[in-house]
């Protein structure tokens, strides 16, 4: 190939301003041969044979490894041709009908409040809990997602000895015979591995496992660990502490590579309260703005109202620019950029003293979030926009640095591993499985056979967390309880009742039993702590539970000094949690690894972002294989060009290129692992980028295209002109009479509004849909061919600058258009409209002629080309919504706006003399999930609703409006501060 | 456009009838050439191969085979559906449309258009079939009685395109069949003769012979070249190919509604229903063309297929160049001065995009190619009009792809954009579905004429001086006496033989007048008669009421149906349209209408003459063989006691030679 | 000259012409008829039990009414399947040695669920919703016929979708008093047409094109 893409040309372009105002990705914009070329070589037309094979093989290899746990389940085909009832009905249980336990999901040890769907005995989805202190009723994908963790056929399914099926009696009579030894020497010898404990139980039984073993040392490893964030209060306010920002209380947002958006334990409720006091500040008619700098895009910097590209290693210069201004001292000078930015948010932070909020993220260096409390702390915004409060994390274990340094010396003799899956998360530099080779009794414990669990002695399975009892502590501490919706499908058993053993060495005790332990109180009785307990178990957490906010004061250390700057020449390189699997603990959840990524819209692997300024200076293209080289080490992967990604920098993201044998997630993507530096520091200076010359492209469900002036995604700025359509203006003119009048029964007249200003992007809407719609995972191929399957899809569009864009996101599901034009061209009505305005699709007519995809100019119809439902696992099936039909290949599906809710509440309501369906009574999976409250769906015909309020907005808008196809989704167009001279649009 | 033909002969001077047929009946019954005709079966059949197992993958595992995707959800099933209906539309206009400007050169072309539209159809029925998810339950899209007590969704163009597919099926094969029907006649009297020499030499072969014969004659239905008969079949023959210029259109028009129907940018222009005819029927003459040229290389009819007629293809494909290219000046006018952005985006992405070579193939093929036929020594050259023909074709099928594939991968969403690359198993398909269509040509060469012998005959006694010359010799001789001894009654009639038509006629009308109520006269010939029919009183006998009747009840019960199905039976909400949405139904009515017309002809033509019936008197006649070949007779039957047959004999003897006089007359055992 | 067929090959030929046009219609209609006849959809046709359960005996003769068992019907989607502990809540008291109930009481003693053959399914694609029935009036033997004649219970009706649409195109016809609901030998009484549709108006009920729509059982 001849070159890489002209990006200076293509800079030019857009900043000359005869790009399009709005633009998808790079290619999109370029209008060179050259970039002709880069496509004919991304998307080679006929190398596609191997596909269907490939997907298939992997999904025998699913069937397989399920064939493993000897679970036979309902069989294929039309129909149960035997009714099997109970001996004796249980109480509660009535087959075919929802039961909601209200527990925790659980992420990176930190709980949101979930509420657990289950039908005759199976947990199917997973609902948030709207009561939850912390996570208010919103979810994230891993929330989401967990409930096919259970049913996961991949889960460790058996007490594994040296690789080889053993059984709890044996493993338990082993360490019997141990357990002596280690109770004479105290425990000498012994390390234990967890990762972040937020659980006051296991707290309670590691406690209990010290006193029994006062020599045992407690580590504590996690792929994405907090270590950075707590060591920035250390050393400002002398203990770990965890930042709370207070939105409402706030008048504008300063973030510095800030991700309180970004997946993450906090997001359900820090997204949730960002969006509840912005809303707050619109209706009164101001702007809740957000500043964001950032070295690599992320949600939150895609969100902000002014955000800036700013390296990695001047974000502390930026904060101390920051620190400076608002200690009083003069506002920097020049005209690039961040300086510009700088003085934009020193400004609004100035003005807005003791209601300003300065945040930094997860990887922000300990340097950073020092600052930023002393930064905070001189605008006087600790305290009342910032609350700290103690971690919910236990603190006082050790690091697994210190533990890889403890196994070299060999000091010690037994390893528990707990939940953790340090030979795949510790970073390359401490080569922990050669360092793990030399303890002599190795034992992990976890979800899945994992590659610790490949060098341990003893591998043994955990329950799920929807398999058992516990308890977890939210991000601001909350404690949710955790209590199992079913019993363990693969014999695991929770880790309290683990550590119980080690401590006691008696047989499991009932995980309740350690729970309630926990809580109960010697002076309580019996009674009243059952009646305390069992409150606590309907709401799902233990009120009030929260912790208090802490009064801080800053140590009287000096501001960090700068660090010396990085030495010149060599590539920035920055690590990052996966948008999607995480740290790599979720790998092998097929609904995760098909999940867009939200900046790159990449599946099934990860991929090496870099700038495009980068990319034009190494002559890298989308998919060329690099090689970055640091200290002996290596990590190759395909390259990304990343608008919004500072110069000379690269983005790594962790959770690939896992090694297990015969999983899900083997083989996909690479491993940033062996690159990554010990301790808290999540960047690395001075690396080498070369190019293999091997080309991998990665697959994307979303490519190019240009907005050929086109207002998709309107942007409102404050005090300009209505951008909505105009409201009680006459429908545009049609050939058709306007339909019949409803006749006075119709129910309802269904819409769904959705605000893109509170869409953040999580895709929290997109792996919900998916649960409750039993929507297949294709493969990567098939991905790779078009053919990915989801319902809705968030649309990503960049507008602006090519180096700095401005981003945007657009959820799209059906628009069910009252003139739709998918149903004129159906043969067989498979699809046609109700009376309530839903656009249906009757899987069962549709002979699959595609007529109606082909029509939608939204392009929302998804087609079973091959049988993509047939091949799942019995466990696997397990999962799917029984009141949702299973789409046959051959067949077309779609968004139906979860018609099975909408006649659940029918059916209520017409049983209940034909009440009126109230308001919020049917809420669709996609809105249910969304932690920003985006989607508002319900009765347009009924103008208090929800939905018709939303749809009265100036601000709301219809997709393709022109087309006439009178869309019942509509949008709230974004909001933007009012334009300021100078400013670029946004 | 007959009339434009200048230059040049259509019919070598020296063919005479029986040469005529000779000349073509060779082919079906000695196979010449049999060694390139197993070579090239052996290619198609090959080919018919992967045809199959391409359909049993497809069938397992899904059209996921293909390359189609989200967005590109029709991509090489639908371009080839609509190819190959292009084909055998144009094909079929091409025949349809000279047979009813009577153009006397058609003969050369016509029966290889009419087989092409058949053929091509047959590989077109298929793929509204195979393109299906659930290809099983492709019948849902009829109209039947079901459980489901659902009727498909009429207002939709996919179920006029099925309506219009059986329709065009049945008038092609209608069409292709009444017009053969004679020239089986002739084959199954070429048979006959042969299976009786070879009863007579005791040849091995013989029962083998027979059989072939009787197979012929089975087919044939006891066509004995009746006066009646003819005069009915040319009216038959004619009405079907009104029917079928009228289905083209409606079809025509309900493969680019299938696209027009939507909002697709580039896909609903006013214009496209024109220029699919257009490029239809371009790319049937183009393959009608090359398929022509290709029989005349093989089987050496230059005798038959004369310069004349290459000349006038030639005009042809060049007149259609040039609206072809008409069509796309406008498309490209129209939209660049008048359509929205989206359809602009879409003309751009057609010159410059990912599938910027199948555009620019599509364009260069249809509209350059034929200019080379300004040029009369082009349009002359066999080898030029074949290239220029199959690069039409080309031009046609690349044509298709790039509208359905431009506008998919991109229309209003840039989100929506899914790049599709042309995948090995659709073009599989595609090559499948031509090997289809060549065995089934080859099968057709080999055992069916394949120019029209009737067509060349009536050419031949209009044109050609050696068939005339023929004649007059023949007649000259003419010194025909009663048989002496007649064998012993109940005879079933007297049959007189003549060498042209003008004595038949005059030995008609001269017996005519004698006891019209004991005799029934008949005469039979080679060639359409229309002389005789006035003495025979069949003047004014026509078919058109039958067609005009079954044309109007069957397009008025499916309008009515439809009506009653979607306003009535079961009232669904489609796409915001009105309960009575009657336009929608027009289009599928008259392709219901077409067929319905079709069927009523086709068993007009069974009925009005009494057939099929295998066994006649008529075929005692000694020598009656050759009334497929260059014979008249005459036949009187005798319809009572009061018959008098020396009397016939009689008037018939005494009529003066060469005006009417027979070469022999007979009387006939019953 | 000789005929290349001899008469009778007339008569032949056009019999097989004649058979052919009406093996053309007679296929399908003989095709039809096999999808709709009891051999394949099960009507009338008697499953074997793990018991030989008589509705007959248990409803019709002892007037047991249909909830005792079929607990769910007026709450949810299903109707219900008795547990096995229905059943021995009198089966405890009486024929508490018969030969007959043996699988009962091994049920019971043993907590193994009894393996009833299912006589009434719909197709996956289909979501029937007892309770709503149920409550608006369409009483049980409207679906399921007069189990209380029912020695064993077989299947009263195809289910086809056709049978569905009757009612649901003509709700007036077939729904009946709150209290006739149960009433296994209903026949609609003499003022139906102008009871039905006072009882439509009165349940609420939406017929004609609302509830003939696809969604209401598709989804």
């Amino acid at each position: 190939m001849t070159g890489t893409p002209d990006l200076a040309a293509l800079r030019e372009k857009l900043s000359g301003g005869d790009g399009p105002r709005f633009w998808r990705s790079l290619d999109a914009v370029a209008d060179s041969p050259e970039f002709r070329d880069y496509l004919a070589a991304e998307f080679p037309s006929a190398s596609r044979l191997a596909a269907a094979p490939e997907r298939r093989g992997f999904l025998k290899l699913m069937a397989a490894s399920f064939a493993l746990g000897g679970l036979t389940a309902c069989g294929a085909g039309g129909g149960r041709d035997y009714e099997v009832p109970y001996v004796n009905q249980p109480e509660r249980i009535v087959p075919g009908t929802d039961l909601s336990y209200a527990s925790s999901s659980v992420f990176d040890g930190f709980g949101n409040g979930v509420l657990v769907t289950t039908r005759n005995g199976r947990p199917l989805k997973i609902e948030g809990n709207p009561d939850h202190p912390w996570s208010r009723g919103g979810t994230d994908v891993l929330a989401q997602a967990s409930v096919l963790g259970l049913y996961d056929p991949f889960r460790s399914q058996a007490v594994q000895q040296l690789g080889r099926p053993s059984s709890w009696a044996a493993f338990r009579a082993a360490l019997q015979a141990q357990m002596p030894a280690w109770r004479e020497n105290r425990g000498e010898g012994l390390a234990l591995l967890t990762g972040p404990v937020t659980s006051p139980t296991l707290a309670a039984q590691i406690a209990r496992l010290r006193a029994a073993y006062p020599a045992l040392r407690w580590h504590v490893g996690a792929g994405a660990s907090r270590d950075g964030l707590y060591e920035g209060a250390r050393r400002s306010y002398g203990r770990p502490l965890e930042t709370l920002p207070q939105f409402d209380r706030a008048r504008t947002i300063v973030a510095l590579d800030g991700d309180f958006l970004d997946l993450g334990p906090g997001q359900v409720g820090l997204s949730r309260r960002w969006i509840d006091a912005r809303r707050a500040a619109y209706a009164d008619g101001r702007l809740l703005t957000l500043h964001a700098a950032a070295p690599t895009p992320t949600l939150t910097s895609a969100k902000a109202d002014h955000g800036v590209v700013v390296p990695a290693g001047r974000l502390e210069d930026l904060a101390r620019d920051l620190l400076g201004m608002a200690s009083g001292g003069a506002a920097l000078g020049g005209d690039d950029p961040v300086a510009r930015w700088a003085r934009g948010a020193g400004k609004a932070l100035t003005e807005a003293r003791g209601a300003g909020i300065v945040t930094a993220g997860l990887t922000a260096s300990p340097d950073l979030h020092a600052l930023v409390h002393r930064l905070n702390g001189a605008l006087g915004n600790t305290g009342t926009t910032l609350l700290h409060v103690e971690p919910a994390a236990e603190q006082g274990a050790g690091t697994l640095a210190e533990l890889a340094e403890a196994m070299e010396r060999g000091t010690v003799k037994a390893l528990i591993v707990l939940g953790a899956n340090p030979v795949y998360e510790a970073p390359g530099a401490l080569d922990f499985a050669a360092r793990m080779a030399r303890v002599p009794l190795k034992i992990h414990a976890g979800l899945y056979s994992d590659e610790t669990g490949a060098h341990a002695d003893w591998h043994l399975p955990i329950a799920h967390p929807l398999e058992s009892w516990g308890d977890v502590r939210s991000f601001d501490g909350t404690v949710g309880l955790i209590q199992p919706t079913i019993a363990p499908l693969y014999n695991g058993r929770t880790l309290p009742q683990m550590l119980a053993f080690l401590a006691g060495g008696g047989d499991a005790e009932d995980a309740l039993a350690l729970v309630k332990a926990r809580w109960r109180s010697d002076s309580e009785d019996e009674a009243a702590f059952e009646a305390r307990f069992s409150e606590a178990l309907r709401r799902g957490f233990w009120a009030d539970s929260a912790r208090p906010a802490e009064t801080v004061a800053l140590t009287q250390d000096a501001a960090p000094s700068p660090a010396p700057t990085a030495p010149a020449g060599g590539i920035e390189v920055l690590f990052r949690p996966d948008p999607t699997v995480w740290d790599g603990t979720h790998a092998d959840l097929a609904w995760l690894q098909e999940l867009p990524k939200p900046l790159t819209k990449v599946v099934w692997e990860n991929v090496i972002a870099l700038s495009p300024r980068l990319a034009e200076r190494e002559g890298v293209a989308t998919g060329d294989v690099l090689r970055i080289e640091a200290a002996g080490r290596a990590v190759e992967g395909p390259a990304w060009i990343l608008p919004g990604q500072a110069d000379d920098t690269v983005t790594l993201t962790l959770g690939y290129g896992r090694d297990v044998p015969d999983h899900l997630s083997r083989g996909l993507g690479y491993d940033a692992g062996p690159l990554r530096p010990v301790g808290a520091s999540w960047r690395l200076s001075g690396a080498k980028l070369t190019k293999t010359g091997r080309r991998s492209v990665p697959v994307t469900t979303q490519h190019l295209g240009t907005m050929e002036g086109e207002d998709l995604v309107r942007v409102q700025a404050l005090g300009a002109a209505p951008v909505g359509d105009p409201k009680g203006a006459p429908a545009p003119a049609s050939f058709y009479p306007p339909p019949e009048s409803q006749d006075r029964w119709v129910a309802a007249q269904w819409g769904m509004a959705i605000d893109l200003d509170a869409c953040i992007g999580c895709n929290a809407c997109v792996t919900a849909c998916q649960a409750e719609n039993n929507i297949p995972v294709v493969g990567r191929e098939e991905v790779a061919l078009g053919r990915w399957m989801g319902w809705l899809r968030v649309d990503r569009y960049y507008a602006g600058e090519l180096d700095a864009p401005s981003t945007h996101f657009q959820p799209v599901p059906c628009m069910h258009c009252e003139q739709a034009p998918c149903e004129l061209g159906c043969p067989v009505e498979a699809t046609l409209h109700d009376s309530e305005g839903l656009n249906l699709q009757v899987y069962n007519r549709c002979v699959g002629t595609r007529t109606c995809q082909s029509y939608c100019p939204y392009k929302v119809r998804r087609f079973n080309y091959l049988d993509y439902t047939g091949g799942m696992t019995p466990v696997e099936q397990q999962q799917r919504n029984p009141e949702v039909t299973v789409r046959a290949r051959g067949v077309m599906e779609k968004c139906t706006y979860c018609i099975q809710r909408i006649t659940a509440a029918r059916i209520t309501s017409a049983k209940d003399a034909h009440a009126p369906i109230p308001d919020g009574a049917v809420e669709t999976a996609c809105q249910g999930a969304c932690p920003t409250r985006a989607i508002t769906f319900g009765n347009v015909a009924d103008p208090g609703s929800q939905v018709s309020a939303a749809r009265r907005d100036p601000r709301e808008y219809a997709l393709l409006g022109h087309l006439n196809t009178r869309p019942r989704t509509t949008y709230l167009a974004g909001l933007a501060p009012p334009a300021e001279p100078g400013e670029r649009e946004g | 456009m007959a009339g434009s033909v200048t230059g040049g002969s259509l019919i070598r001077p020296d063919e005479t009838l029986q040469g005529i047929g000779g000349t073509v009946t060779a082919i079906p019954l000695t196979h010449p050439g049999n060694r390139r005709w197993w070579i090239a079966f052996a290619g198609a059949a090959l080919l018919l191969g992967l045809f199959l197992l391409t359909l049993g993958y497809l069938l397992a595992a899904g059209p996921g085979i293909w390359g189609n995707n989200n967005a590109v959800v029709w991509a090489l099933d639908i371009a080839s559906y609509d190819w190959w209906i292009g084909v055998a539309s144009g094909s079929l206009l091409v025949s349809a449309v000279l047979l009813l400007l009577g153009a006397e050169w058609r003969g050369a072309v016509n029966r290889v258009a009419e087989t092409l539209a058949l053929l091509a159809t047959a590989a077109a029925g298929l793929y509204p079939i195979i393109h299906l998810g659930r290809p099983w339950f492709f019948f849902w899209n009829l109209p039947y009685p079901n459980t489901y007590d659902l009727w498909p969704q009429f207002r939709s163009p996919l179920l006029w395109d099925a309506i219009d597919i059986v329709s065009f099926l049945v008038i092609c094969v209608s069409l292709w069949f009444i017009g053969l029907l004679p020239d089986l006649a002739t084959l199954r009297d070429r048979a006959h003769v042969e299976a009786m020499r070879q009863l007579d030499a005791k040849a091995p072969t013989r029962k083998l012979a027979l059989l072939r014969a009787q197979i012929y004659g089975i087919v044939a239905s006891g066509w004995r070249g009746s006066a009646a008969h003819w005069q009915i079949w040319v009216q038959a023959y004619r009405t079907v190919a009104l029917l079928g210029v009228l289905l083209v259109v409606s079809v025509q028009t309900g493969a680019s509604v299938m696209l027009a129907g939507s909002l697709m940018p580039g896909w609903h222009s006013t214009l496209v229903p024109v220029s699919f005819l257009v490029n239809a029927v371009y790319s049937g003459v183009g393959v009608t063309a090359v398929i022509v040229m290709l029989i005349r290389f093989v089987y050496g009819l230059d005798a038959l297929v004369t310069p004349r007629h290459l000349d006038v293809l030639g005009r042809l494909l060049l007149c259609l160049g040039c609206a072809s290219a008409y069509c796309y000046a406008a498309e490209y006018f129209d939209t660049f001065l008048n359509g929205d952005a989206q359809a602009r985006g879409v003309l751009a992405r057609r010159m410059t995009g990912d599938h910027a070579l199948i555009s620019w193939t599509a364009i260069l093929c249809l509209v350059l190619p034929a200019q080379i036929l300004w040029s009369a020594r082009a349009r002359t050259a066999p080898l030029a009009l074949a290239a220029v023909g199959l690069l039409v074709a080309i031009g046609a099928y690349a044509d298709h792809v790039m509208v359905l594939v431009v506008t998919l991968t991109q229309d209003f969403l840039p989100s929506s954009r899914l790049p599709y690359g042309v995948d090995v198993w659709g073009i599989a398909t595609f090559a499948g579905s031509v090997g289809l269509f060549l065995t089934l040509l080859l099968l057709f060469l080999r055992y069916l004429p394949a120019v029209s012998i009737v067509e060349s005959r009536r050419l031949a006694l209009a044109e050609a001086p050696a068939a005339q010359k023929a004649a007059r010799e023949a007649a000259s001789r003419a010194a025909a006496r009663p048989e002496e001894n007649a064998g012993p009654g109940p005879f079933w009639g007297v049959s007189a033989s003549f060498a042209s038509q003008g004595d038949l006629a005059a030995a008609l009308q001269a017996v005519s007048g004698l006891s019209p109520d004991h005799v029934h006269l008949d005469g039979h010939g080679p060639v359409p008669m229309p002389r005789t029919l006035r003495p025979l009183g069949l003047e004014g006998r026509s078919i058109l009421p039958y067609a005009l009747a079954g044309a109007l009840l069957g397009g008025a019960g499916f309008y009515g149906m439809c009506l009653f199905a979607t306003a009535y039976d079961y009232v669904f909400l489609i796409g915001g349209r009105p309960r009575l949405s009657w336009p929608s139904f027009v289009v599928p009515s008259i392709s219901f209408a077409m067929m319905a017309g079709c069927v009523a002809i086709h068993l007009a033509l069974l009925v009005l003459n009494r057939l099929p019936r295998l066994n006649h008197p008529a075929f005692n006649i000694p020598g009656f063989l050759r009334v497929s070949d260059d014979r008249f007779f005459l036949t009187a039957e005798a319809r009572d006691e009061r018959f008098d047959a020396a009397r016939i004999e009689r008037r018939l003897a005494g009529l003066p030679a060469e005006a009417g006089r027979p070469l022999e007359i007979r009387r006939i055992p019953r | 000259m000789a005929q290349l067929f001899t008469p009778g090959a007339d008569a032949l030929y056009r019999l097989a012409l004649m058979t052919g046009v009406a093996c053309l219609v007679a296929l399908p209609v003989l095709g039809a008829g096999i999808v709709r006849s009891n051999y394949v959809t099960g009507v009338g046709v008697v499953q074997p039990q793990p018991v030989p359960f008589s509705h007959k005996h248990h409803s019709g003769e002892l007037g047991i009414d249909c909830r005792y068992c079929h607990t769910t019907v007026e709450k949810e989607a299903t109707a219900g399947i008795p547990p096995t502990h229905t059943c021995m809540t009198c089966h405890s008291q009486i024929w508490t040695g018969s030969d007959m109930l043996k699988p009962v009481r091994d049920s019971y003693a043993e907590d193994k669920p009894l393996e009833w053959k299912r006589l009434n399914k719909l197709p996956q694609y289909v979501y029937y919703n007892h309770s709503v029935h149920v409550t608006k009036g369409i009483g049980c033997s409207t679906c399921h016929g007069d189990v209380t004649s029912m020695q064993m219970t077989y299947r009263a009706n195809a289910f086809e979708m056709k049978f569905c649409l009757d009612c649901h195109r003509a709700p007036e016809k077939y729904v009946r008093t709150p209290d006739q609901v149960w009433n296994m030998n209903w026949k609609p009484p003499a003022d139906q047409a102008t009871l039905g549709p006072k009882l439509v108006a009165q349940y609420h009920i939406r017929g004609g094109a609302r509830l003939t729509e696809c969604g209401i059982c598709h989804r």
